[in-house]
């Protein structure tokens, strides 16, 4: 049984649009709503009372104005049970909710659902919904919206690339009009957290729907219908999608009028845009150009606000290769590679050395392991102690007559990728080894990294992080042959320590085992964790209430407002 | 794109065919006076060669090589170290243009050499045979040249990854199809001469009598096509490289060049950098032009010297 | 003339077999299956299967061929792959009218332009004026397209703020044509940039060629004013010669659009063939090819039509 997606691959059209790209990291999310651990119990009220405390200034909030929002890439459908790009879920994040999110720490926070009890096993979890919650035709949301919308990706018949995270739930019972329990096959600390956020569809409009065409019905792209603070507007394919303000919002009534999702497919044309007014709200601003923004900002009304994003980037190293079987190779590339230097030049200095792979936003981050400094001469040593010497003089370093010559891949459109690539060349070539940069169109660079082709030697990519940690999927030896773990890492005692902590439902305890697996990574070192990107946001400076969110770019957007 | 080949096309009809009665030596010399004449065309001679001999020397040029990275010596002004500054990777771009002009002309020739031959082949057995074999022929030359080129070119480029010899390929392929029709155009002109007559009833081979007869009458438009043409090769490949489907880094070419340039930040705080690779770009392209005209023009009994 | 665009129109029968047969197999050989490209590398296999039966990629090669060419004949260009259940149909004509609108304005800017040009120059050949524009028409063909876009914008548009930056209208006001016009502009100009160097010099060599006749002599040597002989009698037979480069030129206009539209945010076709050829959207690439290609098929009919229209020389 396969628990995917709590790292998520950045199957990322976004990327492949943001060809002109420049700068920092555009990784591409998964369209799935936040996530986080089943043990906060926070309520609603007390978290609203917090954001908008945050960002509170004097003056009343008003009702009105319209945001527009500018983006590179290019939406594909409205429902998460199929979209799998980042400009549909950030629509899909205005259109529908989900029954849990995620709030700005990355703790679980209740959406539509009132409770969540999990039963002593772990095997049953019983979700109360709230009451008043209607749909955007005014219709009630009940518990047969529910039941409707997690039997579409159970169903036989459903053509579509989420199935996987459905895999756990054997069964799901209305209890009543607003209870719902689902049947877990297996204990699974991530099912609250991940598999509870997908949007929930309208049964009284999609029931008549045979499952099998559900994908491709025109509810996804022409009248899609949620409880979300928006309601659709149209979408004009290559122009903009338009959202208008959901008065029966069960969240308080949002006070923007109009959300307007723009696309500009040319990164350069976006923050000329941006610059001209022509777009309010840029959610990527990418690092090489913030200090050039940053000196117009004011003049053009424009707010930029840097946080740590929650992904980070890496070089990975094939381990089906033997050459990097060997961990002392692997520690030496790491020993060679000037991660500081990236992130001052490459980065603007705008991110973090990585050393772990979770994200210090995360409760569960944990640096406590061994790490590898930049050290030219340690690295040459510990490849020497691996065998691997230039025995004929040509510069490259060779072993029982095999070269350390390699490709690095990385996929094209992403410039701080590209550019990570060529000065990687140049760093290997100070302990002899041949590193040349293979840059890839996205389609055929995922299609060559990943099962069932692996066909690459070095790579750099990044994960965008779940907002509950797990590392099973990526680092796992059972992961290989079809899922995340394309590097081919196995290491039998993190195995074990990975399986056991999928077990703990205990938010310390489960802090606590992760602290051993990212000790045990960490030295084995099957990837270079590089940095973590620091993600830039411009805002206009009188939008107020504006919440700072590593994962969801229109967190608590109801209570955004604009000042005059 | 494909800009050029509007050009050339259209002067199949401005060219009668040459000098047939003509000496060949004085109708070169001809040719080449009212070349000279030509001050634009001169010009462009006279950068072209300087372009050229500076890539092929690039190393006697230059004190550093292209991927010669220095950090902390990045987006550096001109200055007598960098004599066009540096880029993002504190490379010189002087040496960089000199590099990827090798790549750039390189590609173009190379392409347009592959073109020029097999559209001469190609035209020159429809134009020699006609029939059913021309009928043919000339339909895919039709149907091919009915596709817009980039549209195919970036099918091509992101089916297959884009190395410099795939990129090669893929311009020869579709690179062809305007020579072919020009060369027809002459053949189908000149086949039924006096001397293509004569030396058929003495037997001489076809083969013979297409490449030793006609096709060096047929030299002028197919010259002037391919000089056209590299200037269109080189503007295709920068096109290429906005899209991120050119030549890929870090092996220097002026569309990539120009490509890494063209960042928002950049373009307002480190004017150089797009500046010369576009400069050359546009310098090169103007030449080829420029001579390109200039041989339509002395290749042409109409136009007095 | 009727039976000449009849049998024009007959020739182009093998043309568009050819053009779909070209469409249909160049996304044949890509290697690996097509669905592999699109999809979440996290899928599981038996979704996977599911897909390729949806979409029929499991058919013989030929077969797969007649269904797409007979479904495309009947207007049916098939769904798009990623944006699943959007027929390309109804893509492409929400993008048509935009790239139409587009290309005609380019078009307009690149013959007016290359007119006041081209007849300047023609009579003042080979002065300091004709070489001055001579050059001044080569630039726009030297200069890559994506680079005169953006610098215009950075220009024009950011800093004299004269245009808009991009898009085809203001998104929070209400449509009017003054607006769509003022969008329209900058991509246009840019667009026209490539073309017009080579209708100036064209329209440049046949005026030159056409005052040299003795007809035109005899006119100004009747006492006629000579700006009224250079458009009555010199501009008709002067462009002739553009109509057809404007046939020839179709496919590079066509493929010109595809980069401006992206510069400019522009929702036309080119802009979408990008996309579609980024995320390998394959029903979606293949009906842009095709269509594009009868485009210009008809368009070099249209063109052949009308410089037989145009010109009185020749006779069908």
């Amino acid at each position: 049984m396969k628990f995917k997606k709590l790292f998520l691959l950045l199957l990322a059209l976004t990327f492949v649009f943001v060809i002109a790209a420049c700068g920092d990291e555009t990784e591409t999310e998964e369209p799935m709503e936040e996530s986080g651990s089943e043990t906060s119990n926070e309520t609603e009220d007390s978290k609203e009372e917090e954001s908008a405390m945050e960002d509170a200034k004097p003056g009343e909030p008003k009702a009105g104005g319209t945001l527009i929002v500018g983006s590179s890439g290019s939406p594909t459908l409205f429902n998460s049970l199929y979209s799998t790009d980042t400009a549909s879920s950030d629509i899909e994040s205005l259109i529908y909710n989900g029954l849990v999110g995620a709030d700005t720490t990355f703790a679980t926070e209740y959406d539509l659902a009132e409770d969540v009890q999990l039963s002593e096993d772990g095997l049953t979890v019983t979700v109360k919904i709230k009451e008043g919650v209607t749909f955007h035709d005014g219709e009630a949301l009940t518990a047969d919206d529910v039941v409707f919308t997690y039997n579409v990706p159970k169903s036989p018949d459903y053509v579509g690339e989420r199935g996987s995270n459905f895999d756990g739930i054997d069964t799901i019972t209305k209890i009543d009009d607003y209870t719902v329990e689902f049947k877990l096959n297996k204990k699974d600390a991530t099912f609250v957290p991940t598999t509870l956020s997908y949007g929930i569809l309208p049964e009284h409009i999609l029931k008549d729907v045979p499952i099998a065409e559900l994908g491709e019905n025109e509810f996804n792209t022409k009248s899609p219908i949620g409880t979300g603070p928006f309601k659709f507007v149209e979408w004009k394919d290559g122009e903009y999608v338009k959202v208008t303000r959901n008065d029966d919002y069960f969240e308080g009534a949002p006070y923007l009028d109009e959300v307007i999702y723009k696309l500009v497919p040319d990164a350069n044309t976006l923050i000329l845009q941006l610059q001209a007014g022509d777009i309010d709200y840029h959610t990527s601003v990418p690092s090489s150009d913030i200090e050039t923004v940053q000196g117009w900002a004011a003049d053009e009304g424009v707010e930029i606000i840097s946080e740590l994003g929650l992904n980070y980037t890496y070089v990975g190293y094939n381990q089906l290769d033997e050459r990097f079987q060997d961990k002392r190779v692997r520690q030496a590339f790491t020993h060679a590679i000037n991660r500081e230097e990236i992130v001052e030049f490459i980065l603007n200095g705008r991110g973090e050395v990585a050393h772990v792979p979770e994200s210090p936003l995360s409760w569960a981050y944990n640096p406590d392991v061994p790490t590898f400094e930049y050290d030219v001469e340690k690295a040459k040593e510990l490849l020497k102690e691996a065998g691997w010497e230039d025995t004929d003089g040509d510069g490259i370093i060779d072993k029982d007559g095999k070269k350390m010559s390699f490709e690095i891949k990385t996929n094209q459109g992403n410039k701080a990728r590209e550019e990570i690539a060529v000065v990687l060349q140049e760093q290997f070539k100070e302990i002899g080894v041949e590193a040349k940069p293979n840059i890839v169109e996205w389609s055929a660079f995922i299609e060559a990294v990943t099962a069932p082709k692996w066909e690459y030697e070095v790579l750099i990519l990044g994960w965008q992080l779940s907002t509950f940690p797990d590392q099973y999927d990526i680092f796992h030896s059972s992961q290989q042959e079809e899922g995340l773990n394309f590097t081919w890492y196995s290491n039998p005692e993190v195995d074990t320590l990975l399986e056991e902590a999928k077990q703990i439902l205990d938010q310390d305890a489960y802090k606590e085992a992760y602290g051993d697996i990212y000790k045990g990574i960490a030295e084995d070192q099957p990837y270079t964790f590089l940095y973590y990107p620091i993600s830039n946001k411009a805002i206009p400076d009188n939008l107020q209430n504006y919440t700072f969110h590593g994962t969801n770019d229109f967190y608590k957007i109801e209570t955004w407002w604009l000042d005059e | 794109m494909t800009k050029i080949n509007t050009v050339n096309e259209s002067s199949t009809e401005a060219l009668l065919n040459p000098n047939l009665n003509r000496k060949p030596d004085t109708m070169f010399k001809i040719i080449v006076s009212k070349f000279f004449k030509n001050k634009l065309a001169v010009i462009g001679l006279i950068f072209l060669t300087i372009i050229i001999l500076s890539a092929i020397f690039a190393p006697l040029l230059t004190p550093y090589t292209p991927e010669e990275q220095s950090l902390r010596d990045r987006l550096l002004p001109p200055s007598s170290d960098h004599l066009l500054g540096t880029d993002k990777f504190g490379r010189d771009i002087f040496t960089r243009i000199l590099y990827g002009g090798q790549i750039s002309l390189l590609v173009g020739f190379i392409s347009i050499l592959g073109s020029v031959t097999i559209g001469a082949i190609v035209g020159s057995i429809a134009g020699y045979f006609g029939g059913i074999i021309d009928s043919i022929l000339m339909r895919i030359v039709d149907t091919l040249l009915a596709v817009p080129t980039l549209f195919l070119l970036i099918t091509l480029v992101t089916i297959f990854t884009p190395g410099i010899d795939k990129l090669i390929y893929i311009f020869i392929l579709f690179g062809w199809l305007g020579t072919a029709r020009l060369v027809r155009a002459e053949f189908l002109s000149l086949r039924t001469r006096e001397f293509v007559l004569s030396a058929r009833t003495m037997g001489v081979k076809n083969r013979s009598i297409i490449f030793s007869h006609i096709l060096p009458n047929a030299m002028g438009p197919i010259i002037v096509s391919a000089t056209l043409g590299v200037g269109g090769i080189i503007l295709t490949e920068a096109a290429l490289s906005y899209l991120g489907l050119g030549i890929q880094p870090p092996i220097p070419s002026w569309g990539n060049m120009l490509q890494d340039a063209q960042n928002y930040t950049i373009m307002l705080k480190a004017w150089w950098y797009p500046t010369f690779p576009g400069l050359m770009i546009l310098i090169t392209v103007l030449s080829f032009n420029f001579i390109g005209d200039g041989l339509r023009d002395a290749f042409d009994p109409k136009i007095n010297e | 003339m009727l039976s000449y665009i009849i049998r024009r129109i007959l020739t182009a029968i093998p043309l568009l077999i050819g053009i779909t047969l070209i469409s249909f197999f160049i996304v044949q050989i890509a290697p690996g299956d097509p669905t592999s490209l699109l999809m979440n590398p996290d899928i599981k296999p038996e979704d996977k299967v599911k897909f390729i039966e949806k979409y029929g990629l499991d058919d013989p090669i030929y077969i797969q061929y007649f269904k797409w060419v007979g479904n495309m004949v009947q207007g049916d260009f098939g769904n798009s792959l990623l944006k699943k259940g959007t027929p390309v149909s109804e893509m492409i004509m929400n993008r048509l009218p935009n790239t139409i609108t587009l290309m005609i304005a380019a078009t307009i800017i690149a013959i007016i332009f290359s007119i006041l040009i081209g007849v300047y120059s023609a009579t003042r050949p080979y002065s300091k004026s004709d070489y001055l524009f001579s050059t001044g028409s080569f630039l726009g063909l030297a200069t890559p397209n994506f680079w005169l876009g953006l610098m215009l914008i950075m220009f024009t548009a950011v800093n004299l703020e004269w245009f808009p930056t991009g898009g085809v209208a203001d998104l929070d006001a209400p449509f009017s044509i003054w607006d769509r016009i003022h969008h329209l502009i900058l991509p246009a100009f840019v667009l026209a940039s490539a073309d017009m160097a080579a209708y100036t010099r064209h329209t440049r060599s046949s005026m030159i060629e056409v005052l040299n006749q003795d007809y035109i002599r005899t006119a100004k040597a009747k006492g006629l004013r000579s700006r009224k002989v250079i458009f009555k009698h010199g501009l008709r037979n002067g462009l002739t010669p553009v109509v057809t480069l404007f046939g020839l030129s179709l496919p590079s206009l066509v493929g010109g659009a595809a980069i401006v539209e992206r510069v400019f945010a522009w929702p036309g076709l080119g802009s979408l063939f990008i996309e579609s050829s980024f995320t390998r959207d394959y029903p979606v690439i293949m009906a842009l090819i095709v269509l594009s290609s009868v485009f210009i098929v008809i368009g070099n009919i249209v063109a052949d039509i009308l410089y037989a229209v145009i010109d009185p020389r020749i006779e069908y």
